[in-house]
């Protein structure tokens, strides 16, 4: 398969960039593992920029980034020479380490793992279906390869917000397909996975690792978007590797640590707005251990000052070409926040106000605050129900973080020895938890703090471990959870491995996972080259070969439904705005698992207009399976 | 004198050995506790979503 053969090419590059950078930085570490963890990331995170910047050139042609990456290869050969020999040579002593392996609970464990990680490459072959991936992380990337360039899309909100996870699917979109974009989100969680391991096998031991890496891939919520171009696990990696980083600067007060862990961080606040939460606090920590090393006169004032410059800065510059593309786009640098201040482009504050509260999604009060770790431990989502209900929900929703939030954590509080790297990540929860709470009460963006979950929870299982009645009994409940866990994988992504080892066609999976797949067919195989299509109640414009504009009422302002008074308006915006067809999704909102669902998007004045536009402006071209496609006369 | 240092001690042992044990005991149901309201929320929804989404298979 071709995507493999890109996928070896890139992933090669990668790491030997990554690796020179990281030279460059003046980190020396003995471990190939940690080397690895840090520099794919990074190398793969260069060659997103560098797509980033042909497209900000205009210059965003398969064949110019196949020629970079050559040239790379060429210039990187010895390096990689010596990359696939360190390879061979970790595969000739896995098979030897295989052969020595006895029979035990942590032999089981890496069974699992194993289990997990090839059932998620298997899946990576499958085609795209999820809600955001078809609406924007592929759709947005797919729209600035079909130009070239990158361009301003103003009807889509997420393409004006930092995206630079997006610019690594968009790596694949361009040398092959969203299968290549796939396998680069497989990897990172892979690399996740493999940073787990590395951290706790410096900070901990072994046994903690395996348990650790274990726990977190098996998460109901990791389940959910490995293998996916969402982008939450690589935030979470980017996340995690910076605070590795920071760690590893306390330990060996190496000033090239904490600039690595700056660096991560940067990627972090690139990928996702949600990245600053991390940011904060990751920059708490450091000020206070600062001032603690201060106050133990081992380092000056100057320094404590020095570090922190050094450390928002490389963040700032890194984050930096997103806040331009948004400056100059959209005139407003950290677009949609502060529009009023910065006079931005299609924003307003009441479209502010709904996204806030639509983020939000609970009410804010210190009830509902305190019951936080029981909610996160029962997995409830009542809250989440008339936000979700929008979407299209998978098997998986509402699924969290399995059994281990409140069943161990607490525990840690009862040990005589506290860890100070414990104390931290317990810190770092704390934070997240709290800043996700009052800011997006939304279960996906809670990842980031998965990977420090599954840190505590391994250190405390491995403590409670000594105690041999509670070990029998804990080896049976985690064997039991991660055998939940597989079947909660087999439930939720049976419909991925069945077209993915190609016993399904691609058409009659996209006929049950995204019903938009075949009116898109249709626009692409009938309609005139030059037409502009408005997606009504869809935003999944993936498929499309032709221009299109979101209608989404809450997300943007480009077709902006309260100017309209009547459909005449209506109809006289469209067509200036040149919009040549309508496409309308008529059935997947109308009712969902026995409930009706609440339009909360689209008013009854917007839907009675739309309505009316259709009748009066409009010729029908294809009406099936509660899908028009309109033309406007 | 000696006689009563010896019965101390043996209540001090004895003492924490039934710590020990009420330890355990606190552990075990701790976890047992929020181990079944965690599985009791999670089988509920998962059996109530399994249905639809791998009913393509049959």
């Amino acid at each position: 398969m071709i995507e493999i053969f890109y996928f070896i090419l890139v992933a090669l590059v990668a790491v030997a960039l990554g690796q020179r950078i990281l030279r460059l930085v003046g980190i020396k570490s003995e471990s190939f593992l940690e080397r690895f963890i840090f520099s794919f990331p990074l190398g793969l995170v260069i060659l997103a920029y560098t797509a980033f910047f042909l497209g900000v050139t205009g210059l965003l042609f398969k064949s110019i980034f196949i020629s970079i990456l050559l040239l790379l290869f060429i210039l990187l050969i010895k390096d990689i020479i010596k990359i696939i020999l360190i390879l061979f040579q970790f595969v000739k002593n896995i098979k030897k380490t295989i052969k020595k392996l006895r029979f035990n609970f942590f032999t089981i464990l890496l069974l699992f793992l194993s289990l997990f990680v090839i059932l998620n490459f298997i899946i990576s072959f499958s085609p795209p279906w999820n809600h955001d991936s078809l609406a924007y992380h592929l759709a947005v990337p797919k729209i600035y390869i079909e130009n070239h360039k990158i361009i301003y899309i103003p009807h889509i909100f997420f393409s004006n917000l930092p995206s630079l996870i997006d610019m690594i699917s968009m790596v694949g979109l361009l040398l092959s397909s969203s299968i290549l974009s796939h396998l680069f989100a497989y990897a990172l969680s892979v690399t996740l996975v493999l940073a787990i391991f590395s951290f706790c096998k410096n900070f901990f031991n072994t046994r903690i690792a395996i348990l650790a890496s274990l726990i977190f891939y098996s998460f109901p919520m990791v389940i959910e978007f490995v293998s996916t171009a969402y982008i939450d696990i690589q935030l979470a990696l980017f996340v995690f590797l910076s605070i590795y980083g920071l760690f590893m600067h306390f330990h060996s007060k190496k000033n090239s640590w904490l600039y690595l862990s700056a660096i991560f961080i940067g990627f972090a606040i690139s990928s996702k707005t949600l990245g600053v939460l991390a940011f904060v606090g990751i920059i708490i920590l450091l000020v206070y251990n600062l001032f603690l090393r201060l106050a133990k006169n081992k380092i000056n004032f100057q320094d404590v000052f020095f570090k922190i410059l050094v450390f928002c800065l490389i963040a700032f510059i890194i984050t930096m070409p997103w806040l331009v593309k948004s400056y100059v786009f959209t005139g407003n640098p950290v677009w949609p926040f502060f529009n009023d201040f910065f006079g931005g482009n299609y924003w307003d504050k009441e479209h502010q106000e709904f996204g806030k509260n639509e983020l939000l999604g609970r009410e804010l009060s210190i009830v509902n605050y305190i019951r936080l770790p029981w909610d996160l431990h029962v997995q409830i989502v009542q809250w989440e129900d008339d936000f979700n209900l929008l979407r299209d929900r998978n098997i998986h929703e509402g699924e969290r973080l399995g059994p281990f939030f409140l069943t161990f954590l607490p525990f840690y509080f009862f040990f005589r020895k506290k860890n100070k790297i414990l104390n931290a990540l317990f810190f770092f929860i704390f934070i997240y938890i709290t800043l996700w709470f009052f800011i997006a009460n939304v279960g996906r963006y809670l990842l980031y703090a998965a990977p420090l979950i599954a840190v505590i929870s391994a250190y405390v299982i491995i403590e409670l471990f000594k105690n041999r009645y509670l070990s029998k009994i804990l080896k049976i409940l985690l064997i039991f959870t991660f055998s939940f866990n597989l079947i909660i994988w087999f439930g939720g992504n049976t419909k991925d491995l069945v077209v993915a080892l190609g016993f399904e066609s691609e058409d009659s999976f996209y006929d049950r996972q995204a019903p938009i797949y075949k009116p898109s067919k249709f626009i692409n195989s009938n309609l005139p080259e030059n037409s502009k299509i408005l997606l009504f109640r869809d935003v999944k414009g993936f498929f499309l070969e032709r221009d299109y504009v979101w209608s989404n009422p809450t997300t943007q302002v480009y077709i902006n439904y309260s100017k309209y008074k009547n459909e005449k308006d209506y109809y006289e915006d469209l067509k200036k705005l040149g919009i040549t067809h309508i496409m309308v999704n008529n059935g997947s909102f109308a009712k969902y698992r026995e409930f009706t669902i609440k339009e909360i998007r689209h008013t009854e004045k917007n839907l009675n207009m739309t309505n009316n536009l259709l009748e009066k402006y409009t010729i029908n071209l294809y009406n099936k399976d509660n899908w028009l496609v309109n033309e406007i006369k | 004198m000696n006689r009563k240092i010896k019965h101390k001690k043996i209540t001090s042992v004895h003492n924490d050995k039934l710590y020990e044990q009420l330890k355990i005991i606190f552990i075990l149901l701790w976890i047992l506790i929020f181990y079944i309201v965690h599985y009791y929320f999670e089988i509920k929804r998962y059996f109530a979503y399994v249905p639809e989404h791998i009913s393509f298979l049959f």
